[in-house]
Order: structure tokens, then sequence, then C-alpha cells
């Protein structure tokens, strides 16, 4: 992708400060970007903020300590980006707890659901699932008053979602990747694009620790996640909408479209959704 | 076959010991006097480093803060009732409490949940914790003022209030090796 395709746009990054949200954030600021990067966690975000004053992107950047769970912290961080910046363009809602949060361990020796407690599904369902919900829903005004914009929503594999012991983690990324294509749908024709992009496997970031015994450099690097997210924000992608890239497949090599031919398809279950039972026939937006 | 690896383990086994022997011994030279067991994988700060004076409040909302443990050493604990490996150490923090709380250690467990103790109330209840107390931390403005990366966290802190080392991730605080050093620590001058 070529330098600043991005220049004069502004995007907000959750979980900016994590594993795959530093290499979005960086990637958004080399391509012309400016960043607001949300985080919960307090100390990785004042690190991440450092560094990248130190190189010299201090103007381009605002640290927002907030947690998406929290509506009230989604609305306040969208006005404060919106006050420092002007405008906002593109939302990526990166930002999600892994299994981690209920065991450490939880490859090696599955998670059981007795283990799940109610604090611990809700909190993850309040991150994972929900604040993507209060995010957008909070951006949503801004990017509908300007007639563009971006909604990027970081989900999972397939695999992920389905397998045993990975609940509430995989059900909440499949909640997520079926609201973006519905949420595609809503803003259809408002050039508003929703879009999911998924790493395609377990990922080298802190929310896959050493202790889960994978070989690291096996692992799908985060900078992967970059390329198509680029090209999602561009306006070459202004047609794309109701999409899911997997960015394991998409190879940086080739022209975006001759990568998008391979690692893209639509988001959700269109197949399994063809054919409805539904009094009088079809609904509208089938 | 058997035999010589035996024979090889009671040659080995010694040389081992006497390496953590020495490396012990260099170890314990240094301004944390006692040396941590594996078990518990601090890092330590040398020299400690200081730490502002925290505030939180306690099940009733009174405000209290670190400098009420003045003098003791603390073993600071944050955690929250979302976060599976901290609900699984918390019993062993609560057995460390029972055995070693009092005038010169106290093991200080303080909740990271949003909701303060509307979220760590029932959870208490029916945890069952009786020697640990409940501390919320409001805004969570504690956690952040430490620079805690994840949860769970713990500081290890001196008498002088100082923070000696900290460990994240979970541990069992309550082991053989763990209760020895933490007594080590609170008998040192």
């Amino acid at each position: 992708m070529s330098v600043a395709v991005l220049s004069g746009k502004t995007a907000i990054v959750t979980g900016g400060a994590g594993g795959i949200g530093r290499v979005l954030v960086r990637a958004l600021i080399e391509a012309g970007a400016r960043v607001a990067i949300l985080d919960a966690d307090g100390g990785g975000l004042e690190h991440f903020a450092r560094a990248l004053d130190d190189d010299g992107h201090e103007a381009a950047t605002l640290a927002v300590r907030m947690d998406v769970s929290d509506p009230d912290d989604c609305a306040a961080s969208v006005a404060r980006t919106r006050e420092r910046f002007g405008a906002i363009h593109i939302l990526i809602n990166n930002a999600a707890l892994g299994m981690g949060v209920v065991r450490t361990n939880h490859i090696t020796d599955p998670v059981r659901i007795d283990e799940i407690t109610p604090e611990i599904w809700q909190r993850v369902a309040a991150v994972n699932f929900s604040g993507p919900f209060y995010m957008t829903r909070a951006a949503a005004p801004h990017f509908l008053a300007r007639g563009w914009g971006r909604v990027i929503n970081i989900t999972t594999s397939f695999f992920t979602m389905l397998r045993g012991s990975y609940a509430p983690y995989g059900p909440c990324k499949a909640g997520l990747e079926a609201w973006s294509a519905g949420l595609a749908k809503e803003f259809a024709g408002q050039g508003i694009t929703v879009n999911v992009v998924v790493p395609g496997g377990p990922t080298d970031t802190p929310m896959v620790p050493p202790v889960s015994g994978f070989d690291r450099a096996a692992l799908i690097r985060p900078e992967a996640m970059a390329p198509p997210i680029l090209w999602l924000c561009s306006s070459a992608a202004d047609q794309i909408t109701g999409a899911r890239i997997v960015a394991a497949k998409w190879d940086p090599a080739l022209e975006p479209e001759a990568a998008a031919a391979v690692a893209l398809a639509p988001s959700g279950w269109p197949d399994l959704a063809r054919d409805p039972v539904w009094p009088g026939g079809r609904p509208e937006d089938g | 076959m058997t035999i010589t690896a035996a024979a090889l383990a009671g040659f080995v086994a010694p040389l081992i010991v006497a390496v953590w022997l020495v490396q012990s011994t260099l170890q314990s030279a240094g301004e944390h006097l006692a040396t941590a067991p594996d078990s518990l994988p601090f890092t330590f700060h040398d020299p400690a480093l200081p730490l502002p004076d925290l505030g939180f409040s306690d099940s009733e909302g009174r405000a209290v803060t670190l400098a009420d443990f003045g003098g003791r050493v603390v073993l600071f604990n944050l955690w929250a009732t979302w976060c599976g490996p901290c609900l699984h150490e918390l019993p062993s923090l609560d057995r460390l409490q029972a055995v070693l709380g009092g005038t010169g250690f106290t093991v200080v467990a303080l909740s990271q949940d949003r909701a303060g103790l509307a979220e760590v109330g029932p959870y208490w209840e029916r945890a069952g914790l009786d020697h640990l107390t409940v501390y919320v931390d409001d805004g969570m403005a504690a956690g952040r003022a430490i620079g805690a990366l994840g949860l769970p966290t713990t500081l290890l802190i001196g008498r002088d209030g100082r923070e000696l080392g900290r460990l994240e991730g979970p541990a069992e605080w309550d082991s053989p090796a763990a209760l020895n050093y933490f007594r080590t620590l609170e008998r040192e001058p």
C-alpha cells in the first residue's frame, strides 16, 4: 500500500496498546492518519504513547485510557477524539479479552463450564461483544453526518467460534461477526462500510501467552493484519462492505484487489441465511 | 541403562544443589536479602522503587491508603472478579494471610472491578475468603498509578513503603517455599 493514502483521516483503534493494536496504530500513522489509541491497560498505553512520542508522532496521536465495556467511556473517548482531531473517519474495534481471563493454560488444559463464573462471562461479553457496539454507536453519528465512515471489527476464525471449551471468547466473537454483517446492510448506501478482519489463526500477541505451548515461530505475525486493514480504510475500498478478510491469506506482494480475491469473503453466514421461512415470501433486507 | 541413569542422577543432583547454593548466596548479597523461590518469579528492582501513596476504599466505603499499612511487609495484589487466574490464586493469598498476616506482614488484595463493591461484594460472600479484607479501587486509579500491565499483578512492598519487586500472573502463595520466603522477609531487619 502506498504511503499517505489515509492522509487527513482520523482513526480510533480500541485495544490500541495491545499486540495487534500497536501494529495497526503504527501502520495507520505511516499511512498518514491521525490515531486515537484507546486501551484499558494504563501501563501499556503510557509506555506505547511514550514510544510514539519519541518517534515524533505526538501530533498524530491521542492516547485515551478507557474501558470499552463502559458506554460512557466510549462516548467520551469518541468526543475527545473529535475535539482533538476535528473529525472521525475510521473505527477499528480491536479490543478483546482472550481465554486467558478464564485460565492461562486453557490451550493445554481445556476450560470447563464450571470454571467460567458469571462474572467472567459477563466481563468477556461486555468487552468483546458489547464494546464494539458502544463504540460504533458513539461514532456512527459522525460517520452519517459526513457520509463517509469505516467500521472494522476484529473477530476470530470460524474454527475458534465453534470449538469446544472456548466460551465465552468464541461465541462473543461469533456474535460480533453476525452483528457486523447486519450493520453493513443497515449502513449500505450511506458511505459507511462495515467489515471484519481476522488473523486466521493463533497470533503472536500477549493474548496467546507462552504457557499456551505454541511454537511462537509458527504463529501468525500481528503485522499481517495491517495491509488488508489499510486497504479497507482507503478510498479504494469504498464499495467493499459486509466483507471478511483472513489476514494470513492476504498476500501483501499482490495488488490489493488481487490479494482480496484470495482472502476476502462475505462476513457472517450468508449461505445459511439464504432461505428463510418468512410470512409472504422473503423480507426486504434478506 | 537404568543403572547408568541413576548413577548420573546421583552425580548431577549434588552439582545442581551446589550451583543453586552458590547462586542463592550471590543473590542474597543484593538489596533483597532473602531469595524468592522459583515458584514466585518476582521481578525485583535494585534499588527498590518509590510508590505513590495509593488510595482506595474498604467495604464500608472508608478511605484507605497504602501508607496505612506502613511498617509492614505488604503483598499487594490486584485482582478482579472476572479474572479467572486471579480467582484461582485468591484462596492461596487468603491462606497466606491466615498464617502470616499480622504486625510484620500483610496481604492487601485490591479489586479492579469497575463497579466496585456492587460486583465484589456478592463474589466475596460466595468465596468465603475469611482472612483477607475487601478493598475496592474506584476508577481503578491505583492500578493505573502502579502501571500494572495485566491481572493479576502482585507487588512486594518493603516496610519503608517502597516496591521491592512485582510478579505478573498467578502464583501459589502459600506453598511451603512461599511461606518460608515471606517468613524470612518478615523477620529481616
